[in-house]
């Protein structure tokens, strides 16, 4: 890459540089010395062909801003100080972002050293994306553990729980520090990221922890199916289930090693006996949308009032038909709340259900009660 | 793991929704099934979700026709018997006039020759409903069918609404879409109107025991024939004989505030009452 010459770049164009604080509205022939606190590449397709470009967060001394670029140089990197020339700003989704297209010009300072001021936009646990990766959330912790891992040769510790505010809950891992188990807290800048299509926060040594006073999550945090485009944790859908998978039922599961087996026995582990499992997929109709749903045996056991011995072959002899056909006849065609977790996955949203439970005449009159209050 | 299909949403509209309906969609020649209905509310429908009372049964051997009623109006359900639909066919054919119940199903639409539109739905599933489920389904249709005439009001009201101004009034992009096609194709329907009849199945949820002529006047006279020692009907035995009538104690609670502010009885003391 080639570096201007330094007392030339300096005199000349300073003049016409540019602080993020002083950016008021849109604006064209920007020039910028910036900071590039993350950067992240995507590819969309069209009748045309792929279109690359770059989006994320820059920063200098008086603020931070989102940017993206339809044009972008490929070796520099998050941390990078840059040049940017002939740039432009425009509203997008009611903030202020910063563009880069072919006539900008991108300029490595390898030398350059920058203290960028953060500042992050507060934001609720359901609104949380990878599109905004830097926030402050206010939350209560709970669930915290712990886990120890080696590291240029010293042993360290994460720590992770859960963060829950009145419109989700989602995990947040920590690296060094411990997180107080039931209190609440402010996180400033944490860290937004998807781990296997589920949103999650972590704070590294720069993130501000401070304990505040947060309202108790409520009982339940009740969605319309339209309404969530993040994978959060801790929701609510109230709905009639409109069909159920052909497999859901009884699984058979080695006792050994735990994987299901389709046969009688382990292909790994034939002397080990076999243990019961339930699981179900099925979709969820609300009026507003749909939501397909997968259930592990805690929540199906509540719904068919079974007990843990009865998922005992020892004490017990299911089959998958009869299986099948007790959930079949609990769930098809009937109304439910359904909590749990959502997860991103390649035909969009779906909810892992923690907890099943048949629509009520209280719960009538509680939504009742609720949609007057919206309406 | 899995990999479902994308499949149809199912919508849930009320019977008069899917009456007043006059537009279908054009269809794709390509495309297969029947095409999509645009609704006055500009709901964009191949299959929808209803539950009501089945109010009339015709079985055949080859078709079974059943009339079904939620609080607005009626739907018409009709199952052949032929691979497909057999096994609705015989879930249709086992209902009887009075059962409540949760359909899903595809609407079959046809036009006569002057020109006016029948639907039939022909089902993909028939279950049994409670009252709870109807109720529950009532609530969340209207709920649906409010946000949309809302969303139809501000389209209306802009001289040049699009999506994108409905999506940041805090609509769905599925509301803002419907709002433009109401907006579009349906300029002169009476929404005021769905709006009433709307708001209408809200009102009867809302004090369903206390409309109910029969148990507001079972507790009134309840209360009226046992003031047993002039004190006043203490309020522990008008439990005690409603729940004997399957009245649950809410909804005892309501009918005595009901029967008190109409003026048909006093509290004399705490938990002590008195007809007048
Ligand atoms: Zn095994």
């Amino acid at each position: 890459m080639e570096k201007p010459k330094t007392g030339f770049t300096d005199r000349r164009v300073n003049l016409d540089f540019k602080k993020i604080e002083e950016i008021k509205g849109e604006e064209k022939n920007l020039s910028l010395k910036i900071k590039l606190i993350n950067v992240e590449k995507r590819t969309t397709k069209s009748d045309k062909g792929e279109n690359v470009y770059h989006y994320g967060l820059l920063g200098d001394e008086t603020g931070t801003m989102f940017f993206t670029a339809w044009s972008f140089n490929p070796n520099v990197q998050a941390g990078d100080v840059l040049e940017l020339k002939n740039c432009y700003t425009k509203e997008f989704n009611g903030t202020l972002r910063l563009y880069l297209d072919n006539r900008s010009e991108i300029i490595l300072l390898p030398e350059e050293k920058m203290e960028v001021k953060r500042s992050f936009k507060e934001a609720k646990i359901k609104d949380l994306s990878t599109r905004d990766p830097y926030v402050t959330v206010q939350g209560i912790i709970s669930d915290v553990r712990s886990r120890e891992y080696e590291r240029d040769g010293e042993t360290r510790k994460v720590y992770f729980g859960d963060i829950a505010d009145e419109t989700g809950k989602v995990r947040v891992s920590s690296f060094g520090r411990s997180l107080p188990e039931g209190t609440g807290v402010k996180i400033e800048g944490a860290k937004v990221s998807e781990y296997k299509g589920r949103i999650r926060i972590s704070v590294n040594e720069k993130t501000k922890i401070g304990e505040v006073n947060v309202a108790p999550p409520p009982g339940r945090r009740l969605y319309n199916i339209s309404d969530l485009g993040s994978p959060v944790g801790g929701v609510s859908f109230s709905g009639f289930i409109i069909s159920l998978g052909e497999k859901s039922g009884l699984r058979l599961r080695c006792s050994e090693c735990r994987k299901t087996i389709e046969d009688v026995r382990c292909p790994d582990h034939p002397s080990a006996p076999f243990i019961y499992d339930l699981f179900a997929y099925f979709t969820l109709s609300d009026g507003t949308g749909y939501i397909q749903c997968t259930s592990g045996r805690e929540a199906l056991m509540k719904l068919l009032g079974m007990q843990e011995s009865d998922l005992d072959p020892a004490s017990s002899s299911l089959t998958k038909r009869e299986v099948y056909s007790s959930i079949r006849k609990e769930l098809h065609g009937k109304p439910f709340i359904l909590e749990g977790d959502l997860a991103e996955g390649n035909n969009g949203l779906s909810l892992r259900v923690s907890d099943i439970s048949r629509i009520s005449r209280d719960d009538v009159k509680s939504f009742i009660r609720e949609m007057e209050v919206e309406l | 793991m899995i990999a479902p299909k994308k499949r149809e949403p199912a919508k849930w509209i009320f019977a008069k929704e899917l009456k007043d309906c006059m537009m279908i969609e054009e269809k794709d020649p390509d495309e297969k099934g029947k095409p999509y209905v645009i609704t006055p509310l500009g709901t964009r429908a191949k299959r929808i979700l209803i539950t009501g009372t089945v109010t009339s049964k015709n079985s055949e051997e080859n078709l079974t026709k059943v009339a079904v009623s939620d609080a607005t109006g009626t739907f018409y359900v009709n199952a052949f018997a032929n691979d497909f639909n057999i096994e609705q066919k015989n879930d249709l054919d086992g209902l009887e006039t009075e059962t409540l119940v949760t359909i899903m199903g595809r609407i079959n639409p046809f036009r006569t020759d002057d020109g006016v539109y029948y639907f039939n739905i022909n089902p993909e599933f028939v279950a049994r409903a409670d009252s709870t489920a109807v109720d529950f389904w009532n609530l969340r249709t209207a709920y649906v069918a409010k946000r949309k005439l809302y969303a139809i009001r501000e389209a209306m009201k802009s001289e040049t609404p699009d999506e994108d101004g409905l999506s940041k009034l805090g609509y769905s992009r599925e509301e803002a879409e419907d709002a433009m096609r109401a907006k579009q194709q349906y300029k002169e329907y009476d929404f005021q109107r769905f709006q009433e009849v709307a708001q209408g199945v809200i009102d009867s949820l809302i004090k369903p025991s206390s409309q109910s002529t029969e148990t507001k006047k079972f507790v009134l006279e309840y209360v009226r024939d046992n003031d047993t020692d002039g004190k006043g009907c203490r309020y522990e035995d008008v439990v005690i004989a409603a729940s004997n009538q399957g009245m649950e104690q809410t909804e005892v609670d309501e009918i005595l505030n009901a029967l008190g502010s109409d003026g048909e009885i006093y509290e004399v003391s705490l938990k002590r009452y008195k007809a007048l």
